[in-house]
């Protein structure tokens, strides 16, 4: 893939080098890359990928690629702008496949450096703090990782762990699941691509961006200009888009996340808690999700007569604790799943049915990946994004609506894929909605 | 494709359902709320080295008391279980592997060293030749070798940490976390630590050549009461040899609880590493004063109860 010459696609290609310690020199296979693949995850740290290379120069044969050799790949958006660099590990060759008598094509599944140093490493030790502070106690000890706060605070402090045998990213999810804000809403540690750290950002946080792209938001439609009400506003458009397996809330249901009973067990205390958990009642009536109106649950959803979020669908007992630090009046730490007061576990419910509200209905769109590639800023995972779809039949006689007004809307993006080819850039990013809007106007200012 | 599917669920719907079943050794009984619970270093979760997980952190076990016991309103006798007792126990919140509740303990083999020499003889012969074990200071080679009577007695991944564990048991005189250290920061002096990273070594000789022995620098002297001599016999009465640490540990206690001048009550009365390294100082082991090197006691003291505590 000769990159250097021209940035028709939006990005160059400067380095893909292979180096491992049998290796006397780095091999530069940036000639013969054919694909690049990054894949990003709002509830993964680490980020995975694929390259295929079009190997007409014994490279296999040669390299002997056993599945541990680093991979260095450099890119920019253009030659002016600052490079990417970032370091992967091969994990395997996923599939070799001749293509005619001297080429042959080869895949290579990849991950990145955190995750590779990560699963050689075991984490069993004593931590003691919140949990964010355990994470980057975790990530600064183990990985030499950089970790970025931001918004709320971790409701959760002075807990104990002991961490059983886990690698350190391993370790860094478990934590993480026990953190929530004051509101119960849950935290997302992540990776990007662009920007090497790990990110630490609550729900309410991510969802009350404001849309980067709000002035030239991204739009679906068969249209060369999007005029409303006379006045022609700028977009980019949206290549394709997908919807597939969302509002399934049947399965919510069957999950306890619309309406369920707790008990949480204090077995050194024999204390139960219970607490009958109501979504309606518990998230949407009581937290503030900023502009977003989006999260309702409708007074109609009903069941022999009685609303679904009362009729009590799961019955969950879990052991909150045992105790197993406390020593007395003073200077005690919290177990992992413990609270300091019983009325705390109602966090634990609404951060698990937040998770899973969020991602109740995706829609994938793909982009053209020009400037995706900045360098120095991340914009795709955990950003805020806006979207247009023109309506399927618009309404234009009677200066009614020309968007689709239930698909458009502010969007989070969750999780994204970058493909590098060897003719164009492309960005699939799987976006959840935030807000709907209940005019045009409203959307394009 | 998910490369953390190793992560612990903590949201269970029913806490019974991900069970995970432990060994473990008792390190502690003392329950500061008196709830009959033990603190247990688990086999296979809790890492050995007390530099990643203290004493003083292991989570306090609930225990299972026989139904012929009450169970409510405090009617019930006090629990029977004592320190390096092998027990067998659940997490109540499965592989997230917080919460251990001890089931009962596990009869084991009860470390006899005569018995230990008779089952291990062929592992002897393989395992002084590996380590190329010394015998000069084990004259009766019918004797264990001391690395693996240490091995097999002792709970620590080192010699400072198999000390400290030994004197907080009843057996080795249910001392206090402050007082072990004590000992230790004047066994560190005493055995030239300082040579080893500030590990005790049982096996040290005097380097001013007066024939002192061991973590104590036991002297040879009829004038001092040869207590090297009283060292060798004690464990030769006990079929150990004294160049182990077990035979040495046990003999400091067995001194210190059969002769009151040694400090047993000032001993047991202090309350701080410092106090504790001062009293085993003055009383145990009665160093000239141009060689006490008090503070390094001190210091040494105080180091391996942060550590080890």
């Amino acid at each position: 893939m000769d990159q250097k010459a021209n940035n028709t696609k939006g990005f160059v290609l400067t380095a893909v080098t292979i180096n491992s310690e049998r290796n006397i020199v780095p091999v530069d296979i940036t000639g013969i890359v054919s694909d690049i693949q990054f894949f990003e995850h709002l509830d993964k740290p680490y980020i995975t990928g694929n390259i295929v290379i079009s190997d007409s120069v014994r490279l296999y044969d040669r390299l002997d690629i056993q599945g541990a050799e680093e991979v260095i790949i450099e890119m920019q958006m253009n030659l002016d702008s600052p490079k990417v660099r970032r370091k992967f590990y091969i994990t395997k060759i996923a599939a070799a496949q001749k293509t005619n008598e001297t080429t042959e094509m080869i895949a290579l599944t990849i991950v990145d450096d955190w995750f590779f140093r990560s699963t050689v490493k075991n984490v069993n030790k004593v931590f003691t703090g919140s949990p964010d502070s355990i994470i980057e106690q975790i990530a600064e000890q183990y990985l030499d990782l950089e970790v970025v706060r931001e918004g709320s605070f971790v409701f959760q402090n002075e807990m104990k762990v002991i961490v059983p045998n886990l690698t350190p990213l391993q370790a860094i999810m478990w934590i993480k699941q026990r953190a929530t804000t004051d509101d119960g809403m849950p935290f997302y540690v992540y990776n990007d691509f662009i920007t090497n750290r790990l990110n630490i950002s609550d729900v309410v946080t991510l969802t009350s961006q404001v849309p980067y792209n709000r002035r030239k938001p991204f739009l679906y439609g068969v249209t060369d200009s999007l005029v409303i009400d006379e006045k022609q506003y700028a977009y980019l458009p949206i290549k394709a888009y997908k919807i597939k397996d969302v509002q399934s809330m049947l399965s919510l249901v069957d999950k306890g996340l619309v309406s369920s009973t707790h008990s949480f067990f204090h077995t050194s205390h024999n204390k139960i808690r219970n607490h009958s958990f109501n979504i309606q009642k518990d998230i949407f009536d009581r937290i503030e999700l900023d502009r977003s109106k989006h999260y309702k649950f409708s007074e109609d959803f009903k069941i022999d007569d009685e609303n679904i979020t009362k009729l009590g669908s799961r019955k969950i007992s879990r052991i909150s604790s045992s105790g197993p630090f406390e020593i007395g009046a003073t200077a005690n730490y919290k177990s992992y799943s413990e609270e300091s007061d019983p009325s705390d576990h109602v966090r634990k419910i609404t951060s698990r049915a937040m998770r899973h509200f969020l991602i109740k209905d995706p829609i994938s769109i793909r982009v053209d990946g020009k400037a995706f590639i900045r360098g120095d800023y991340n914009m795709t995972i955990g950003n805020c994004v806006r979207l247009l779809f023109l309506a399927n039949r618009p309404n234009t006689t009677d200066g009614g609506t020309k968007l689709d007004m239930l698909k458009s809307g502010d969007y989070v993006v969750y999780s994204s894929k970058h493909t590098f080819s060897l003719s164009r850039y492309d960005v699939d990013l799987e976006c959840v909605k935030i807000s709907d809007f209940t005019n045009e106007g409203s959307m394009l200012t | 494709m998910t490369y953390l599917d190793g992560v612990p669920n903590p949201e269970l719907d029913y806490y019974g359902d991900d069970a995970r079943w432990f060994i473990g050794t008792v390190i502690n009984i003392n329950d500061p709320l008196q709830l009959g619970r033990c603190q247990v270093r688990i086999f296979g979760v809790h890492p050995d080295r007390t530099s990643d997980l203290a004493n003083s952190d292991l989570p306090w076990a609930q225990t299972i008391s026989p139904i012929t016991e009450g169970g409510s309103s405090g009617i019930g006798t006090n629990l029977g279980i004592q320190p390096l007792a092998l027990v067998y126990g659940i997490f109540l919140d499965g592989k997230n592997s917080q919460l251990p509740l001890v089931i009962g303990s596990m009869p084991k083999y009860e470390r006899d060293p005569l018995r230990l020499r008779e089952d291990t003889t062929g592992l002897v012969a393989d395992q002084v030749q590996r380590s190329n074990i010394t015998q000069s200071h084990n004259e009766d080679k019918n004797f264990v070798p001391a690395p693996i009577i240490d091995n097999e007695l002792l709970v620590g991944s080192d010699n400072n940490e198999r000390a400290f564990n030994y004197f907080l048991t009843s057996e080795g005189g249910g001392f206090t976390p402050a007082q072990a250290a004590g000992i230790i920061g004047n066994f560190c002096v005493e055995s030239f630590a300082n040579l080893r990273g500030g590990e005790i070594s049982p096996t040290q000789e005097a380097l001013n050549g007066d024939g002192s022995y061991g973590v104590a620098q036991w002297n040879p002297a009829d004038a001092a009461g040869n207590r090297l001599g009283q060292l060798r016999n004690f464990a030769a009465n006990n079929n150990l040899p004294y160049n182990s640490l077990y035979a040495q540990l046990t003999f400091t206690t067995f001194e210190l609880y059969s002769k009151s001048w040694l400090g047993l009550r000032e001993l047991k009365a202090s309350r701080t590493p410092a106090e504790a390294s001062k009293a085993f100082e003055l009383r145990f082991e009665r160093p000239l004063k141009t060689a006490a090197r008090s503070e390094e006691r001190i210091a040494f003291a105080e180091e391996n109860y942060r550590k080890l505590k």
